[in-house]
């Protein structure tokens, strides 16, 4: 039915609260409204179940929707959950894919009222005041949500609709029941609708017993006299005049979060249930689809609520029965999250326990932690701490609470309950308390203890029933790729295998995060062997990342920088510098240190590629600092100090560079890249000797480099060290060596830095497998001129931290100092601190020009239209 | 902060809307205590079988057109548990009294 003036203040402002308790009709308000003013398309539903309860689901579930409307489906990117997304950088993502929304748009949330955490409350409430004007909000809730509504209403953006508008007059209620095919006798209409109140939810469940009774006029009479609340009395009502069938399944049903006609079934011990389901919903019995073929169901909260009191006291005995079916039906459906809510309803912690175990990784990799918290803390706490795999769990709930130390005690509790698993859950059961084991000691940050947690992880996980098909390959993935990462970064060299198995087998059960890790990782350990191979894995990751979102999710930081590397050593540095950009924005300030120091090496070999020594420089010293606050040794510290050492060379500072390759640990100094170093340095102070007997060790191969770019460069140098020494053969001879090496990667930063046209030009004409790539090289050496001006401003050199980052999302906002500090609830001081942290880093000097210089690189959502 | 504040609204005439906080500082301290205390709840109707048993531990009492709700609860938590079977219900609040210990 038609409700014209609420319709009207529905559509009027920018944000529209609908704010009424239980029944007050705003749902069917709303789906009207959207309905009568032809808005499907343009509107985007979000209804609260428990996926929405915590931020990223709400946040996946706010997307989703908004793709669905026409306008979103062309602006808003596709984002797949993924183990820990911030819901903050969401926001952000959504501000700058819709800054170009040009015509209405509306978001309607229902049930706001439970957007439970603060946290995603806050989000939304930061979405409300920076999104575009032509994104309107509408929301539905049961009781006033703090969301600086006051600030909405004082500048006239906010309409509300309170529980009074809601009430129908008398002339809405005689057309509600008339639309149920109810008439009555106006006096019995008056009775009614006084008794009701205009209470929607009455009126409707009135209409439900009125439809084809009798004797209205008794009805309404008796119902005045009654003192009983309306919606008891009305129920009551309601379940006498339906059959016993539709009885019985209503009051067994109503345990579950939505039905569907085969659990309708499987509860009643009876058929039919799709049909009864249709028939209710026709009857408009409180009972809506939820998916658009019909087939499952929900009731209305209120309904369900009075239902689900009435099987308690009248079928007390059964429920813990109809509980375990549910759960029961749900595991087999793979639905896991519902399946162990109803088997710890029932109380069966056993099965309840044993679903969660194996269920945990793909949640995991789900994102959807704050479920499984949630699903932890509905066992009792002794059966926490007895069940080896639920005191793992635990465990890794703590981890990512940040509780490092219970982490560690639940560790402790599982491993003395993990003797009396029984046997054929026994491997699963370890792979998985080692796996979480290895997450804990990561985050500790203890080298060797993350080594020994690998070593066992390998043992457990290698056993040939370790895991059990099925979902147990979720665990081996999981476990795979953790091993392969962990091994990576101590630099050993199963990395690589482990890394493959754990990418393949993500491939094969469609795991695209953790193949996308995996395959980011495998880019850069690539790297050292083959350019090629890494620029491949790098690119897989990359459009992973992008088919799904993930595009400033850390490992894919991993794979830009790949990327820029492989166009730097090519001699391409302008396609270079906007993948080094990106890595670096993806880095935040309290990343591993080892991820930050591969990427300001990349910066360095990006700039070294331009010809810009002092930036390189400036990348190389950052690198150098970062390498000694390393617990182990990294791939890249020789790699760092041979560049620092040869831009300083060709900054023309030998005394330095003399002075760094002189400090150099023994270890370092016998590598390749230290003797390669050393040649810059002799042949620069025109010592051509020097240079070979430097470089001798790594032409023979007795001085190891990571990385074949090395080599290459070794020859180049050698080639001219023996021109100048006159002996053109051996000259020949190493330049062709040097371009058989660089020919399949295409590596030709060795011969841009170390220009030789002379010989290069004399080898083309004589005996050579390389005449197009010298042509190339040639053609580079000439056309190169002093670096282009920079196109477009530089991301700052300092990443940003996690909270600075959290403030400068408010600076576009009209809020102060004092008002963002409540809003994260911190100090005021604490913001002023980050505020002037943040102007230092971004090099500005107020909050104006901070939004700007933010803008401009891309950490902030370019600004919508508002009105 | 009164404990009546709902009361005196109420004398208007007018249907008294919940005021959110009830700290106080007796409150706080007992609360740290852990003694039980006895609360009387106020909601507008007379509640059946079906909405009693929601609130278990607590007395339902038709009072005039309205029920009383009567009993002891542990904790703010339980306090705030009732309050929101109630609001899940679409109960009218109307009053919410803690009464003194014996």
């Amino acid at each position: 039915m038609s409700r014209p003036e609420l319709r009207e203040r529905l559509g009027s402002a920018r944000v529209t609260v609908l704010s009424a308790s239980a029944g007050s009709g705003k749902t069917v308000l709303l789906r009207s409204w959207i309905a009568e003013t032809d808005l499907a398309d343009y509107a985007a539903w979000v209804t609260m179940s428990h996926r929405e309860r915590d931020p990223q689901g709400f946040w996946l579930s706010v997307l989703d929707a908004l793709r669905q409307t026409v306008p979103g489906s062309a602006l808003v990117g596709a984002l797949t959950a993924a183990p820990d997304l911030d819901g903050w950088a969401i926001v952000e993502r959504l501000l700058t894919d819709l800054a170009p929304l040009r015509e209405p748009l509306w978001l309607v949330i229902d049930d706001l009222h439970e957007l439970g955490p603060d946290v995603a409350r806050r989000q939304l409430e930061l979405l409300l005041m920076r999104a575009p004007g032509e994104l309107r909000f509408v929301l539905a809730t049961r009781r006033d949500v703090q969301l600086g509504l006051h600030r909405l209403r004082l500048e006239g953006e906010l309409a509300e609709i309170r529980a009074d508008d809601l009430r129908f007059s008398l002339a809405e209620a005689r057309e509600l029941l008339a639309a149920a095919g109810v008439e009555l006798a106006e006096p019995t209409l008056a009775l009614l609708h006084e008794r009701t109140e205009g209470w929607a939810a009455g009126l409707r469940l009135a209409a439900l017993s009125l439809a084809g009774h009798p004797d209205p006029e008794r009805f309404a009479a008796e119902f005045s006299g009654t003192e009983r609340t309306v919606a008891e009395y009305l129920l009551a009502e309601v379940l006498e005049r339906q059959s016993e069938q539709v009885r019985r399944l209503l009051l067994r049903t109503s345990l579950l979060e939505q039905v569907n006609g085969e659990l309708a079934d499987l509860l009643t011990g009876g058929s039919g249930g799709a049909r009864v389901l249709h028939d209710l919903e026709e009857a408009n019995a409180f009972i809506v689809p939820v998916d658009a073929e019909r087939s499952w169901f929900r009731y209305h909260r209120l309904f369900v609520d009075l239902l689900r009191l009435q099987l308690r006291r009248t079928a007390s005995s059964e429920v813990t029965g109809l509980h375990e079916r549910a759960a029961t039906w749900f595991a087999r459906q793979g639905l896991p999250v519902e399946a162990v809510r109803h088997a710890q309803a029932a109380q069966d912690w056993e099965l309840a326990a044993r679903l969660l175990a194996d269920h945990w990784p793909g949640l995991y990799l789900d994102g959807q932690a704050a479920t499984v918290h949630t699903l932890l803390a509905g066992f009792p706490a002794e059966a926490r701490a007895a069940d080896a795999e639920l005191a793992a769990l635990t465990a890794a709930d703590e981890l990512a609470r940040g509780s490092l130390a219970a982490a560690e005690r639940y560790l402790g509790l599982a491993e003395s309950a993990s003797a009396s698993v029984p046997g054929d859950r026994r491997g699963q059961a370890l792979v998985l308390l080692a796996v979480i084991r290895l997450l804990v000691a990561r985050q500790r940050g203890n080298p060797s203890a993350v080594a020994e947690e690998a070593r066992r992880l390998q043992a457990v996980a290698e056993t040939p029933d370790a895991v059990r098909p099925g979902l147990g390959q979720e665990l081996r993935a999981l476990a795979l790729v953790s091993l392969g990462i962990t091994e990576f970064w101590a630099t050993r060299p199963e990395g690589p295998q482990h890394l493959d198995q754990g990418v393949a087998l993500a491939r094969r059960i469609g795991r695209p995060y953790l193949e996308f890790s995996g395959l980011a990782y495998q880019a850069i350990g690539t790297m050292p062997c083959s350019l090629t191979r890494a620029a491949e894995r790098g690119g897989q990751a990359i459009e992973l990342a992008q088919r799904h979102g993930w595009t400033e999710e850390m490992p894919v930081g991993y794979a830009y920088a790949v990327r820029a590397a492989a166009l730097a050593l090519q001699g391409r540095p302008e396609e270079a510098e906007g993948w080094a950009q990106r890595a670096e924005r993806s880095i935040k300030a309290d990343a591993e240190p080892a991820a930050e120091l591969a990427v300001r090496y990349i910066r360095g070999l990006v700039e070294l590629s331009r010809g810009r020594f002092a930036d390189a420089l400036t990348a190389f010293l950052a690198a150098e600092r970062l390498a000694g606050r390393l617990a182990a040794p990294h791939l890249l510290v020789p790699s760092t100090w041979a560049h620092l050492v040869y831009s300083l060379v060709r900054l023309g500072d030998t005394e330095r560079a003399e002075q760094v390759l002189a400090g150099l640990s023994e270890h370092d100094r016998d590598r390749g890249e230290a003797a390669v170093a050393a040649a810059v340095l002799w042949l620069a102070q025109d010592d051509p000797r020097a240079v070979t007997i430097a470089l001798a060790p790594v032409l023979d191969g007795s001085a190891p480099v990571v990385r074949r770019s090395w080599l290459v460069e070794a020859f180049v140098l050698e080639a001219i060290a023996r021109d100048a020494l006159g002996d053109p053969g051996a000259a020949a001879r190493a330049i062709e060596r040097a371009l058989d090496l660089a020919a399949p990667d295409d590596i030709l930063a060795p011969f841009l830095l170390n220009p030789a046209p002379g010989l290069l030009g004399r080898q083309a004409h004589g005996r050579t497998a390389h005449a197009t790539l010298i042509t190339r090289i040639l053609d580079l050496l000439a056309g190169s001129s002093p670096a282009p001006p920079f196109a477009g401003p530089r991301p700052p050199v300092e990443p940003l931290s996690d909270s600075e980052i959290r403030v400068l999302r408010y600076l576009p906002t009209y809020l102060s100092a004092p008002e963002i500090a409540a809003e994260l609830s911190v100090s005021t001081s604490t913001v002023k601190t980050h505020l002037r942290n943040l102007y230092g880093k971004l090099g500005v000097h107020s909050r104006a020009a901070a939004v700007e210089r933010a803008r401009g690189v891309s950490l902030l959502a370019p600004s919508g239209q508002r009105r | 902060m009164g404990r009546s504040l709902c009361h005196e609204a109420r004398e208007d005439g007018t249907s008294c809307r919940l005021v959110a906080s009830f700290m106080m500082n007796d409150e706080i301290a007992s609360a740290r205590n852990g003694s039980p205390r006895q609360y009387e709840i106020w909601v507008r109707g007379h509640l059946g079988e079906i909405m009693r048993s929601a609130f278990p531990t607590l007395r339902a009492q038709p009072r005039g057109d309205d029920t009383v709700l009567t009993g002891a609860l542990p904790d703010q938590a339980a306090l705030h548990g009732v309050l929101a079977e109630i609001e899940a219900l679409g109960l009218e609040l109307l009053e919410l009294r803690r009464l003194p210990p014996r």
